[in-house]
């Protein structure tokens, strides 16, 4: 069972240009952070999120990163720029599309040193993450667990990418969930639903989106989380 | 506080690397020293480029390989269909279907379309197939931790194992040729021009390499397991994105040490992750002597003879020092004529007899994300 302290979330629809996210994160961390790509700074912003409603994050803390499709935009640049313009991936756009770079950063801006992993399963990688991060051996007392989707332009060819109809809404988030086992007044609890789920609840970012959605309603309840996961938030909590 | 957890079982490996098929035939290159002397060449760039690698003979399709690779697995095993449903599927990749990618997308170009470059991306999706290829009913997970993505794949898998949530894991290390990996290591100046000397004074780089490689993990004892995993640990070093300090890797190898309840001076052998780059070798070397002082026992990199395979190093150099422990010996590092002074320790410069004991595994990757794996003869 995982007591969740503190969540964090940036969730928006795709527009024709994309928002600048350097602004938004200058805005909210006070910091410039050079020479990363989209997906970095999406999950940068996240996880700073989810940090500003923990108060703190303890140094230990364990860092996972879920996601379907990691570095997407920045792989597509380099796959355009080797086929098209005959050229080789800087040191920086190879270096940002390294599974585990996002959580570097995260680390090094949130003076995190505990384990740290890239994690994915189709449409379920959130739900997998939960899993490993149960693990008794692992001995997390504290883990900031993450779920990032990256928007990739132009949106017209997004689309076909993912097998999408034209006129289809696409989004891109960054959801963080920070679990402390040492505290004493977590906000909801995340555990085994005991059996496997015959249908799941919901998939892919769709779970992390309910997550935080739930968690930030005033409904009561439990919500599903995959196939093989319950939350239920603690009624004492404020 | 030295514990012993419940020990997970190796059950026999296949792989698939530079010296064809077989733990066996990759052990037997390691112990003779044969440095593959291979090159590939990458056109249609502002100007032709030749790089030093190791690929896989043949012409296989990476789908093709990681099937054949896992069957042989499953087979060494003994799994049957119903062992299958309690097997969960573990593989450890760092550029996943990438080269599949690149190939479709040049493909469609050569077609005459505009052409998508990464469609279907999902970064599960070859667990996905392999499993339903394959049958295996438990769950799947595909770990991108560069470099150390399949060490971490072991861990997790032998944690689950550990603590009975599955019988078997099927763990697989993958990697296939693909111009992202060696246009991009080039690029950061980190390919050596012919050989690559890990621990050298004069080392000047990697020299990468393709392999599928795959284990399954057991929790009973079978007549032919050979190997346990005793334990390991991960950690982050947020100091650097791409050069690991010596501190951060002192401190993982000692948690991996205490996970399975080891101490440091039982260790027989050493596996360095052993790049031959400048910082890596510095930042290990370092460690080692930060957690053996002068009790550093025989050490050794293989990537001089199979090349860095990235996200695969982690089941295929864990097969390979087992085949070669098994023939007798720890194998020299190839290519490892002279001391550097920053670093001041020796690996292996001949084969090595080692007694039965535990072994220390390095892996370590980009994004600062450092594995240490025990292991142990049964």
């Amino acid at each position: 069972m995982l007591k969740l302290r503190a969540f964090g979330a940036l969730h928006q629809e795709l527009v024709p240009e994309p928002l600048d996210l350097r602004v938004l994160l200058k805005a909210e961390t006070g910091q410039n952070f050079r020479r990363i790509n989209r997906f970095i700074e999406l999950a940068l912003l996240g996880a700073c999120r989810c940090r500003q409603h923990a108060g703190e994050i303890s140094g230990d803390t364990a860092l996972y990163l879920a996601c379907d499709s990691p570095m997407l935009a920045d792989s597509v640049k380099i796959l355009q720029g080797m086929e098209l313009e005959g050229r080789a991936p800087s040191p920086f756009e190879f270096m940002n599309v390294s599974g585990n770079m996002a959580g570097y950063y995260i680390a090094n801006h949130l003076g995190l040193s505990g384990p740290q992993l890239a994690l994915h399963r189709n449409h379920e990688s959130l739900e997998a993450a939960l899993e490993l991060l149960m693990l008794h051996s692992a001995q997390h007392r504290r883990a900031l667990l993450g779920y990032v989707e990256e928007g990739v332009w132009p949106l017209s060819e997004q689309r076909v990418r993912l097998g999408l109809g034209a006129d289809a809404p696409l989004y891109e988030s960054s959801h963080w969930f920070y679990f402390d086992q040492d505290c004493a007044t977590p906000i909801a609890q995340i555990e085994p639903a005991g059996h496997d789920l015959a249908q799941p609840a919901a998939q892919g970012p769709a779970d992390a989106l309910a997550l935080t959605r739930y968690l930030g309603s005033a409904g009561t309840g439990e919500l599903r989380l995959g196939r093989r996961m319950v939350a239920r938030k603690i009624a004492t909590a404020a | 506080m030295s514990r012993a957890p419940r020990p997970v079982y190796f059950n026999g490996g296949a792989s698939l690397s530079s010296h064809g098929w077989g733990i066996a035939a990759a052990a037997d290159a390691c112990l003779q020293q044969r440095v593959p002397q291979g090159r590939v060449v990458l056109p249609d760039l502002e100007s032709e480029i030749s790089l030093p690698y190791c690929a896989i003979p043949g012409s296989l399709p990476s789908a093709g390989r990681l099937q054949e690779v896992a069957a042989a697995a499953i087979a060494g095993a003994q799994l049957k269909a119903s062992d299958l449903s309690r097997t969960g599927l573990f593989i450890g990749t760092s550029s996943g279907d990438i080269a599949e990618h690149e190939r479709h997308y040049a493909a469609e170009r050569r077609s005459g379309q505009a052409g998508i470059a990464i469609r279907q991306p999902l970064h599960g999706a070859m667990a996905q197939r392999l499993a339903h290829a394959c049958g295996i009913g438990g769950p799947c997970y595909t770990f991108s931790t560069a470099c150390s993505a399949s060490a971490n794949a072991l861990l997790y898998a032998a944690w689950m194992i550990r603590e009975e949530r599955l019988d078997h894991a099927l763990v697989l290390g993958v990697e296939c040729q693909n111009r992202i990996s060696l246009l991009g290591f080039r690029s950061m100046l980190l390919v050596a021009r012919d050989a690559c000397r890990p621990f050298d004074a004069a080392r000047e780089g990697i020299i990468l390499g393709e392999a599928v490689a795959a284990t399954v993990l057991s929790g009973t004892l079978t007549a032919d397991a050979r190997w346990c995993l005793q334990g390991g640990a991960n950690l982050c070093d947020a100091t650097h994105p791409t050069n690991p300090s010596p501190e951060t890797i002192a401190q993982v190898i000692r948690l991996a040490l205490a996970d399975a309840g080891v101490a440091a001076q039982e260790i027989r052998a050493v596996k360095a992750h052993g790049t031959g780059t400048a910082s890596n070798d510095q930042g290990e070397a370092l460690g080692l002597r930060q957690v053996f002082a002068g009790n550093l026992p025989p050490f050794t990199s293989i990537k001089p003879v199979l090349g860095h395979t990235l996200g695969a190093c982690g089941v295929l150099e864990t097969l390979v020092v087992q085949g070669c422990l098994e023939r007798g010996d720890l194998p020299a590092t190839a290519g490892f004529t002279t001391v550097d002074p920053a670093l001041g320790i020796k690996p292996a410069m001949i084969s090595t007899p080692i007694g039965p004991g535990p072994v220390l595994l390095n892996f370590f990757g980009f994004g600062g994300n450092n594995c240490s794996l025990v292991m142990a003869p049964c």
